[in-house]
């Protein structure tokens, strides 16, 4: 997958327009680190990138429905009843307890968290699990909406790593409110005000 | 820990020999057996009966009719339910006769089903008809419960149907099906024997429970209501704990 396209991409809830006439271009070269303030359609941008949204004009051209896109979710979303290895393993059915603790430990985690429930894990440690999940997903495209949340800055510059060397080649967005994640991550700057007219 | 249970048992010891005392002043009070048995008669009757080898048949038998009609209600029960979510006109449609079934008394269906099939499976027919819509309800509202948000992640992480149906269906349906589960089995053994006591099949509790109203047998009448007493806690709690341990892998309630 080379790139994703965004072209006059025009979002409204009901008669509140979210997203208008916004442009964005996904290069495969370095993520895109997506910067806005709340409520301005970051979220929503993602919806309709997964499909799960339909635009009320515009176009996205490189995501087709085979397409197989990693999302990080706002929330970690991991299948609650399913041990951490589980989670992982049932996205990725090659996936070794090794090479799962080895990606755990490259997160700032033990190889003992795949075996503990997502509640028995304390939130920053959840957070970490997810992303493990959404790193080992063989895909072709990565969304990402505030991976960080709820991380100490510790563990905030361990996982930062770990999202540039997974995510590298590959169309990535990233949804954050820090910017000197950038620096970290290798990633461009994109302003959600410079992007969409609504937003402004 | 030990002391704990020690002091719950004597608990519920105290509380048993208070209601037997309480019987036996009654009996006292009312001063013919023909009325009210004896608690030391009954439990004589019981001592006799259980030495009997029809006894434990009379059991074996009402307990596999039940039980069947239980495991089809809640077989049937879920299939339905399963199609109920997929398609929404099914649910329409299968709408109105759970909600005539739940709110027809059990004696209703007795007399009718009496028309249509032998008394031998009367108390099966009962236990499913009575567990059908519980089970029914339960799972469906249990799919409909599932979490949009696991769905969404299921979706986009490709997950099979049969992965999503164990990673987010089986959990949120877990905890309706137990709890509705285990009211439907106290439904199903009380209407059963019910059905029995109107249809009197052979070898069943239901059939000796009349009989010895017919007869005039009173201690015989406790006897048999106490085996129905005990028979339901014990399959209560046989219940309880094999859902528990279902509980334990999907995460529903214990219990």
């Amino acid at each position: 997958m080379d790139k994703v396209q965004i072209k006059k991409l025009c979002f409204s809830y009901g008669d509140e327009p979210v997203l208008n006439n916004l442009n964005l271009t996904l290069g495969s070269e370095r993520p895109v680190l997506l910067l806005g303030k709340s409520g301005i359609g970051k979220t929503t941008l993602l919806r309709l990138l997964l499909g799960f949204l339909k635009p009320d004009s515009g176009q996205i051209s490189g995501i087709a429905p085979e397409t197989r896109i990693s999302v990080m979710y706002q929330e970690d979303r991991l299948f609650p009843q399913m041990t951490v290895y589980n989670n992982l393993r049932l996205i990725k059915k090659d996936l070794s307890r090794k090479r799962a603790g080895e990606l755990l430990e490259e997160l700032g985690l033990t190889e003992r968290v795949l075996d503990k429930l997502p509640a028995e894990l304390s939130g920053g440690m959840r957070r970490r699990a997810a992303l493990a999940r959404c790193l080992i997903f063989p895909s072709q495209i990565v969304l990402m909406d505030e991976p960080f949340q709820g991380l100490d800055a510790e563990n905030r510059e361990i996982c930062l790593k770990a999202v540039k060397k997974y995510t590298s080649g590959r169309p990535t967005l990233i949804i954050s409110h820090e910017p000197s994640d950038a620096e970290a991550l290798g990633a461009e700057i994109v302003r959600m005000e410079e992007i969409s007219e609504s937003s402004r | 820990m030990q002391n704990k249970r020690a002091k719950k048992a004597l608990g519920f010891l105290g509380v048993g020999l208070f209601w037997l005392c309480l019987w036996q002043l009654a009996y006292y009070a009312v001063g013919r057996d023909l009325l009210l048995a004896s608690p030391f008669a009954v439990l004589q009757k019981l001592s006799e009966l259980v030495t009997e080898r029809s006894f434990w048949v009379i059991i074996g038998s009402s307990f596999l009719r039940i039980m069947s009609g239980f495991l089809l209600g809640l077989v049937f029960g879920i299939i339905l339910a399963v199609i109920s979510a997929r398609w929404s006109f099914i649910y329409k449609l299968l709408q109105l006769p759970m909600s005539i079934i739940k709110a027809t008394p059990v004696a209703s269906f007795v007399i009718l089903a009496l028309v249509w099939i032998s008394g031998k499976r009367l108390s099966t027919f009962i236990s499913f008809i009575m567990v059908l819509p519980m089970v029914w309800s339960a799972v469906y509202t249990g799919i409909n419960s599932a979490d949009i948000k696991l769905l969404e992640a299921a979706k986009t992480y490709r997950l099979s149907k049969l992965q999503t149906v164990e990673a987010v269906y089986i959990p949120a349906v877990m905890p309706h099906l137990l709890s509705a589960g285990k009211v439907a089995m106290g439904f199903a053994w009380k209407s059963g024997i019910a059905g029995e006591v109107i249809a009197i099949p052979k070898n069943s509790i239901g059939s000796q429970l009349h009989n010895a109203k017919v007869y005039l047998e009173t201690e015989e009448l406790f006897a048999w209501t106490a085996v129905i007493v005990v028979l339901s806690v014990i399959i209560e709690k046989l219940f309880s704990f094999l859902m528990s341990k279902a509980a334990g892998k999907w995460g529903g309630e214990n219990g």
